[in-house]
């Protein structure tokens, strides 16, 4: 079993996720001091509509003369809390199954598995903008249909783990002590998954803040929130597409999205190298 | 639900729809239609582009000109006795189906019995004023109506198309029919619904041969695919106005020609007249006062539009009342009406209060289409205004048939409703319709189906109950002006403007184009040489 000591060890010597870690940490920052950083308060309109950009609003302003920078520096607070959120409740859900699985095996096992397999099959975009559609435009119900709907892969990647840990020696003595499946789940099992948990949340952050950008852009997300994927949604529907302004109204969110994304994805794939049972043999010895 | 996913399967095919590909030969206009029109004829269409689209094919008795005057159309002259309760008119003797067979009175008898045995909504409840209808002889119609109502020569006689009895008669399906074959300007040649329509010239129409040899209709649901079309010279017009951001760009554009009119379109906002504090006609004043109107004309639809009349009537109109109190931004004047029915800032939190309500802060919720971008940023100007006079408003932003809902329970003011404030909208034909304005203002629901404010008012129900029976036409313009005034002092609601409406088109394809007041140029009025 690995510490995280090791773990943190192991990660540092993959650049990927190193440079995935400073950019992530970049946005973080600047979405815990857009107060600061913005140059004014997103919902204000301070300036005409539709104004290019210029040293007084240096992406210009959108169609009601709201400044589009600060705009995209708020809508880093929501892209990330939508995209953190989202992913927690689909772990919440896939540990719960994968746990269950792997540690009750059987018939269970059999039936959560097929339910797995069921849902990865399904095309996933397609069936959350259908769920997005039907449950209403709001910021709960985006990171509700993501959060329900892709708990599937970190199940199945949690119940391989729970596996191997639990035939390994420690785990068969408390049960011979007569310990509940609950007490052993908690007590035993849970903590060495933990590190592959967290991977698998990195992993889903990123696909959920994808995934909340592009079905926001549909028309399905809350269109007086500001997140990313909502700039982009006025974008659209005032027609930037079509006039100059899809350069700095359009290509920023856009680029912002794409490095956020693969910044998620570098941590939670070097992360998963490390932990995951399956691709251990990759990385190190 | 369906509309929904309808509007899912259309952003997953926008990709698919932008590759409506040039047809190229001579003559050809391509028109982008932005709503989807069933089989496209009389019983199939589904919204008021639809109904223009289908008088390209079929032909009604009497047509409402470019100023919204009813003419005569298949008509060549009539007249009305016996207490204008008798309708004779004699048709034009040289109008011939697409088929070749002429068109005659049997027809024009046929057609308005048989939409008392097939409803239509539209059609048939202004057809039950109609007693008889007889043919004497191939041209001559004769009707007899059951009381002489103004609005007979908009609807149902320049509204219901006359339909070819050979083969109607044989369809008892209506709502499922396909059949094509009308007597208009265009011969429908080609029908996929949810697709694209096809239409040959007709050159037989008795208005004279159009303009144009043949008509493409792609439907391109998307605003965006649909202007980049334009642009790109893949469409020589389309049936929905430009959004105002792309006018100064289409203008601008050498191949473009851009028509301009004013809109009869209205953005409102509604109040639910019954509920707690909008039962208070100084209440809804108070907030009329703090709407700056002028500003979200400028800004939402960049100053493309006219300033909303508290009166609901266009200032265009012949009867608009120009005297009313048109509630001018004023936030003292808010103030002031505010603190006089009690409504305090005591905690000076900014948020108003009253004691009479354990001291519940002012909070109102306002409802709005999530998929109507304007109607959101009108909004949240409003919500920023009632802010600086203590009232907290929580936009709302839902799905379409939620709001509906909520508003207006299938669409019947008798069921009730559920909301603070909404946003809303009434289309070009609420304008200047007199029976419309029975139906969105009566306080008996029976009469006021459409009045989802429940606004109740004995003032206003006075004047709609003359109007509703009114055959003069000047004093109903006297009635309409007096219900402005009255509409302007109780606020049931508050217009907040009329969009200006922008065409653009490409001239090589076709330069004459007529364009009806409130609604635009794609209607038969612009391939009618001789009407």
């Amino acid at each position: 079993m690995k510490t995280t000591n090791n773990v943190f060890r192991l990660f540092l010597k993959g650049k990927a996720g190193v440079v995935g870690l400073v950019i992530l940490s970049a946005f973080i920052l600047v979405a815990v001091f857009a107060p600061l950083i913005s140059p004014y308060p997103p919902y204000e309109r301070v300036g005409t509509p539709f104004e290019q950009p210029s040293i007084k609003h240096l992406l210009g302003t959108n169609d009601i003369g709201q400044d589009i920078l600060s705009e995209i520096i708020y809508g880093t607070r929501i892209s990330l809390l939508i995209g953190i959120l989202s992913a927690g409740v689909s772990l919440v859900i896939g540990t719960i199954v994968g746990m269950t699985a792997g540690y009750l095996g059987g018939k269970v096992d059999a039936v959560l598995m097929r339910a797995v397999d069921l849902n990865l099959v399904i095309p996933m975009l397609p069936l959350m903008i259908l769920l997005a559609a039907f449950l209403g435009p709001s910021f709960w119900n985006i990171v509700l249909v993501i959060g329900i709907l892709s708990w599937a892969s970190p199940a199945r990647v949690i119940r391989s783990q729970v596996l191997t840990i639990k035939n390994k020696g420690y785990v068969e003595a408390v049960e011979v002590l007569g310990a509940k499946p609950f007490y052993t789940i908690v007590k035993h099992i849970l903590p060495p998954t933990m590190s592959i948990i967290i991977s698998q949340l990195i992993l889903m952050s990123s696909r959920a803040i994808l995934t909340e950008a592009s079905l926001s852009f549909l028309g399905l997300g809350d269109p007086t929130q500001k997140s990313w994927g909502i700039i982009l949604y006025y974008a659209q529907a005032r027609s930037a597409f079509l006039t100059d302004a899809w350069l700095w109204w359009i290509l920023p969110p856009g680029i912002l999205i794409t490095i956020l994304v693969i910044s998620f994805a570098y941590i939670g794939n070097t992360l998963e190298e490390i932990v995951n049972p399956r691709l251990r043999r990759n990385v190190g010895k | 639900m369906s509309k929904k996913f309808r509007h899912v399967v259309t952003l997953m095919l926008i990709a698919a729809l932008f590759g409506i590909q040039n047809v190229g030969a001579a003559g050809v206009l391509k028109i982008g239609l932005s709503s989807e029109e069933g089989t496209l004829n009389p019983y199939t269409y589904k919204t008021e582009t639809g109904i223009d689209l289908v008088r390209l094919v079929y032909d009604p008795l009497f047509q409402i000109d470019k100023d919204l005057v009813s003419r005569p159309w298949l008509v060549k002259s009539f007249t009305l006795t016996e207490n204008n309760l008798l309708l004779t008119m004699k048709l034009h003797e040289n109008v011939k189906w697409h088929d070749g067979k002429p068109l005659t009175s049997a027809d024009v008898k046929f057609t308005y019995e048989y939409i008392k045995k097939y409803p239509k909504s539209r059609f048939t409840n202004p057809a039950k004023n109609i007693v008889a209808v007889e043919a004497p002889d191939a041209s001559t119609v004769v009707m007899k109506f059951q009381k002489y109502l103004p609005d007979m020569f908009f609807r149902p006689l320049a509204d219901m198309p006359i339909l070819p009895k050979h083969i109607w008669e044989k369809i008892d399906n209506p709502d499922a029919s396909n059949v094509t074959v009308g007597s208009g300007a265009f011969m429908l040649t080609d029908v996929k619904p949810g697709e694209m329509y096809r239409m040959k010239a007709n050159k037989d129409f008795f208005l004279g041969a159009p303009d144009v040899d043949e008509i493409v209709i792609p439907l391109i649901k998307d605003t965006t695919a649909l202007f980049t079309a334009l642009k790109a010279g893949s469409l020589d017009i389309t049936t929905r106005n430009l959004s105002p951001e792309l006018i100064r760009d289409f203008s601008a554009d050498k191949r473009l020609k851009v028509l301009k009119g004013s809109g009869f379109a209205t953005t409102m906002i509604y109040f639910n007249n019954e509920r707690t504090p909008f039962d208070k006609k100084e209440f809804r004043q108070a907030l009329a006062y703090a709407i700056n109107r002028k500003e979200i004309v400028d800004v939402v639809i960049l100053g493309i539009g006219t300033v909303g009349s508290m009166g609901f009537v266009h200032p265009d109109l012949g009867n608009y009342n120009s005297k009313i109190n048109q509630y001018d931004y004023d936030l003292e004047k808010s103030k002031k009406l505010l603190d006089g029915l009690g409504y305090l800032d005591k905690n000076k939190d900014g948020v108003r209060e009253r004691e009479t309500d354990q001291g519940k802060a002012l909070e109102l919720k306002l409802l709005v289409y999530a998929n109507n971008p304007l109607r959101v940023r009108a909004a949240e100007l409003i919500k920023e205004s009632f802010a600086k006079i203590g009232v907290k408003v929580a936009i709302i932003a839902l799905d379409m048939a939620v709001v509906d809902n909520l508003v207006w329970p299938d669409f019947d003011a008798k069921n009730g409703r559920d909301y603070d404030m909404t946003m809303w909208g009434w289309g070009a034909s609420s304008m200047n319709a007199m029976n419309r304005y029975v139906e969105m203002l009566h306080s008996d629901f029976a009469r006021g189906p459409s009045n989802h404010g429940a606004y109740k008012s004995k003032a206003a129900d006075a004047i709609l109950d003359k109007l509703a029976l009114e055959v003069d036409f000047g004093k109903r313009d006297a009635l309409v002006v007096e219900l402005q005034a009255v509409l302007a002092e109780e606020v049931p609601f508050v217009t907040l403007y009329y969009a200006d409406q922008y065409f653009a088109y490409n001239p090589k394809a076709k330069d004459s184009w007529v364009y009806q007041k409130g609604k635009g140029p794609v209607t038969v009025l612009s391939f009618a040489k001789k009407f």
